[in-house]
């Protein structure tokens, strides 16, 4: 009766909090999902633009170079010639770095001497680093090379099979949902953020904030255990958390609908069967995010103090997950049993529509309610303490 | 009846308690007079059971209270310093919250907040946001709070400060009917006329010790003073009391 009177009485005076709905229902779980929406549509016109964009790239050619073979194969290919006013490097190298070329060609003059001799024709290749355009035209050349050798192999009699010992023939067994797997990563870190952002400021006020107002010390002499204070109160804060979890899932989802995914032949969706259980993964996550914010709250003095401390124990259990996104480790049943590193395999293979087994899940479900329940344990001794009135 | 026995707390290398002891009778109105730092808010606070004494007992009709604290706590009506209150629930809530904590039925609160909304003139801050409420006017919610479970002992820290003159007769007025219905009262404070008008009883404590207990007419008298101020000042000054 009292948890329960506790625990809505939380959740009633911070609703009517506007920093606290502000951390709950906006800042984590909107701004995440805008921005992760707005930085992929942005990558994603960028790949599709540059892939169609290859169909005619302006390449500077030195000018006086002989090849027209070579020419009419890179204009097969979808690259525009441009001559230079002076058959040397130089002058392709300033139409590069001008602009006025994507990339720039420049040949041996006396290439068919090389050719006939059967020595290799220096190709200076003048390129952008960071344009994608210089590796196309170096594929063209090496294509167009292979086939240069396939001729020079047939005019000897001999098969132009003869430089292709391997047959590959690569089988890809990648679903469009698992080749959006590192796209999609950041929505899991966003996740695993925006929960304890969504509780953050009303387990600080909650303690720490009532101290400083002098509501915790008529509340601590009313006939109910400390026990049943903490409890309600951790309980609200994780009501919080899970609240923004679910309004950042909603988010995600949304604008998963609005990212145009296909183009690049991948999908990602999280339906509602989804929401759900990513829900009942996060929930002992959010129960341990919010014991351990309690735990920050009832150590400190005021809220501005237990504010400062905020930052640490925010990033503290997502560093597991950020470790696993970086290293890549497998997913393991022992891993499982880490917070966060844990979620970030479940979340991650639900997203892909690809779960771990259900041992997975259960071993991560209890080491985390266990590691939670630790957490409320402290904050509960904490609370006993005398210090507890500042 | 509330009664303090031989109570010691230190914090650290201070000593808040030492060794202090009196008694406060229901239907009366006990004042627990003090300079600042006296020890009148830890004294209060371990009756309360929100702290534990190093030495000594509390009791509330007889209950102990380190012992039992659950028990001495629904006899006690807490305010302390300043009103507690929830500032973005009504007056109603905040004192809704507090009846269920007691373990009343929503019937009987709501019986209740009726009762104490005719006694404490509460009837329009009770939908409101206590947020905005004057001083005056939080601690009238704060006291309605504290008797939502109708107890037999109330126990007041420094109720009156920040209050202006008006809002601090009415709340002499409430004290006093506390008094004229058979609770026990005890309340701390540093001001001399508080106690002098509405005090049935003086406890005088300084550096965490006792130093007299009478009713506000014999008090003078035993230090050999005529009024209260010389007495209290001569209670107070630091040294043995004989």
């Amino acid at each position: 009766m009292s948890l329960r009177s506790i625990f809505f009485t939380e959740i009633l005076a911070n609703a009517r909090e506007p920093r606290t709905l502000a951390s709950a229902l906006l800042l984590g779980p909107l701004i995440g999902p805008v921005i992760f929406a707005i930085t992929t549509v942005t990558t994603l016109e960028r790949a599709t633009s540059d892939a169609e964009g290859a169909r005619s790239v302006g390449v500077a050619v030195a000018a006086g170079t002989d090849a027209e073979n070579l020419e009419r194969f890179l204009k097969r290919s979808g690259f525009v010639l441009r001559p230079t006013s002076e058959p040397t490097l130089a002058s392709v190298e300033a139409a590069v770095r001008s602009g006025e070329r994507s990339v720039g060609l420049h040949l041996e003059p006396d290439a068919f001497g090389f050719m006939r001799r059967g020595e290799p024709v220096p190709v200076r290749l003048v390129v952008d680093g960071a344009s994608p355009t210089g590796r196309r035209l170096r594929r063209a050349l090496a294509q167009y090379g292979e086939t240069i050798l396939r001729q020079r192999l047939m005019i000897r009699g001999l098969s132009p099979l003869l430089h292709r010992p391997f047959a590959i023939d690569q089988v890809d067994v990648s679903t469009p949902e698992s080749r959006a797997e590192l796209l999609l990563s950041p929505i899991i870190f966003l996740l695993i953020f925006t929960t304890l952002l969504g509780g953050a400021h009303h387990a600080l006020d909650a303690t720490a904030g009532e101290r400083e107002r002098g509501s915790l010390e008529p509340l601590l002499a009313l006939p109910v255990s400390r026990t049943e204070i903490v409890v309600g109160k951790i309980a609200a804060t994780t009501a919080y958390m899970l609240l923004s979890t679910t309004v950042a899932l909603i988010a995600f989802s949304i604008s998963l609908r609005w990212i145009p995914l296909d183009r690049v032949d991948m999908a990602a969706s999280i339906p509602i069967s989804t929401v759900l259980g990513m829900l009942l993964v996060m929930a002992p996550f959010a129960l341990l995010g919010a014991s351990l914010l309690t735990i920050l709250a009832a150590f400190t003095r005021t809220y501005r103090e237990a504010q400062t401390g905020m930052g640490a124990v925010l990033l503290l259990p997502t560093l597991p997950a950020l470790l696993a996104q970086v290293s890549g480790l497998e997913a393991t049943l022992p891993r499982m049993a880490v917070p966060a590193l844990g979620q970030q395999y479940l979340l991650a293979s639900m997203l892909e529509r690809d779960p771990l087994p259900l041992s997975h899940f259960v071993a991560n479900g209890i080491a985390t309610t266990a590691l939670a329940s630790l957490c409320v344990a402290v904050a509960v001794r904490l609370y006993l303490r005398e210090r507890i009135l500042g | 009846m509330i009664e303090i026995e031989d109570l010691e707390k230190s914090f650290k290398e201070t000593k808040a308690l030492d060794g202090a002891s009196f008694r406060a009778e229901r239907g009366k109105i006990t004042g627990l007079l003090g300079p600042n730092g006296a020890g009148k808010s830890t004294c209060l606070r371990i009756l309360y059971t929100v702290m534990k004494p190093d030495r000594g007992v509390a009791r509330v009709d007889g209950i102990d209270v380190a012992r039992e604290a659950r028990r001495a706590r629904r006899r006690l009506g807490v305010l302390p310093h300043g009103s507690g209150l929830y500032g973005h629930l009504t007056a109603r809530e905040n004192i809704r919250y507090y009846g269920a904590l007691h373990g009343l039925r929503r019937s009987s609160i709501a019986a209740r907040i009726d009762q104490l909304c005719r006694v404490l003139d509460l009837d329009e801050l009770l939908d409101r946001p206590c947020k905005g409420f004057s001083q005056g006017q939080k601690a009238r919610v704060a006291l309605a709070r504290a008797l939502i479970h109708d107890p037999s002992h109330v126990v007041l820290d420094e109720p009156s400060s920040g209050l202006d003159v008006m809002a601090t007769r009415r709340f002499r007025d409430w004290i006093r009917t506390l008094r004229d219905e058979g609770r026990c009262v005890l309340f701390s404070t540093h001001l001399m006329q508080e106690v002098t008008a509405v005090c049935d009883e003086v406890v005088v404590i300084a550096g965490g010790r006792v130093r007299a207990q009478a009713s506000l007419e014999a008090l003078p008298g035993l230090t050999g003073h005529t009024n209260l101020e010389d007495a209290f000042v001569a209670l107070t000054q630091p040294g043995d009391l004989s």
